[in-house]
């Protein structure tokens, strides 16, 4: 049996990041939800410092409001003076007759160098967005995460 | 009202490519699959994912779409799923859910999710769903 110390998100790092969208032709534009892979790149302000990039799978419903996205991101930062590299995994949802629901978390395993062991979990807030695959508004973050 | 349960097998084709992208030992790169659907879900998918492994093999991650076409208990037509995995420890949690408004023809308005059991290389499905008006 193997015992392994808990990880405690016990931190929280705030700030804003910027991104710059860049999709690829859909691969598959069928009658109905129409399929894209895309990519983002991130740069990162505030207790976060440094850049990204999130590899997404987008689906696209033909109703507006309604979509979905999964990702995964690269992080290559520094957080309070640490330095390294770590994979978070997005997926999110929303409908226009219901929630919009989003869960970023950090891939476990994924931490390299000073972030090596990192544990958490992203909000993100955005001001004037109406799906999650819209690309206006500011992106405000809040990391909740824990080191070894 | 109560969802539908939909149950059944499927098979799957992979065409992996190598990681894109790695740095001290984590990957990441790009998979698709043809799958074929059996049971309650006579259909066939297309899924598109990217996948993350790390340099401790029991922990890993994924994501994917996937366009499935095809009929569920007699109606036809198609819609989305939206996979997130992450593997830790060994373990698997897995939500595979219908991207709201992605169903055509006779599955217009549908959602749910699915749940897949791995039973050394044969998968087995059951799909909850309903319908919205």
């Amino acid at each position: 049996m193997v015992h392994k110390k808990e990880k405690v998100m016990d931190r929280v790092a705030r700030g804003e990041f910027f991104l710059d969208w860049n999709p690829e032709a859909p691969f598959d534009d069928a009658a109905g939800a129409s399929l894209s892979r895309v990519t983002v790149t991130k740069s990162w302000s505030g207790d976060i410092v440094g850049s990204s990039v999130a590899h997404l799978l987008t689906a696209m419903s033909p109703v507006k409001g309604s979509a979905g996205y999964v990702a995964v991101e690269r992080m290559d930062v520094t957080i309070e003076g640490r330095t390294g590299t770590f994979v978070l995994q997005h997926c999110a949802t929303s409908a226009v007759r219901g929630d919009q629901v989003l869960t970023v978390t950090v891939v476990p395993d994924t931490g390299t160098e000073d972030l090596r062991g990192i544990v958490g979990r992203l909000a993100v807030t955005v001001q004037g967005r109406e799906s999650p695959t819209d690309r206006g508004g500011r992106h405000l973050y809040e990391f909740t995460y824990g080191l070894p | 009202m109560a969802m539908i349960s939909a149950t059944g097998t499927f098979d799957i084709t992979s065409r992996p490519e190598p990681p894109f992208w790695s740095f001290d030992g984590v990957l990441l790169g790009r998979m698709e699959f043809d799958k074929v659907f059996h049971g309650s879900l006579t259909a066939t998918s297309i899924v598109y994912m990217t996948y993350v492994r790390t340099p401790v093999e029991s922990s890993a991650g994924y994501v994917a779409v996937e366009w499935v076409t095809g009929e569920i208990d007699g109606r036809s037509g198609s819609f989305a799923f939206l996979h997130n995995g992450v593997t830790t420890g060994g373990d698997l949690s897995l939500s595979v859910a219908i991207v709201p408004d992605s169903g055509t023809g006779e599955l217009s308005g549908i959602r749910g999710s699915m749940a897949i059991e791995n039973d050394a290389g044969e998968h087995s499905y059951t799909l909850q769903y309903e319908f919205t008006v």
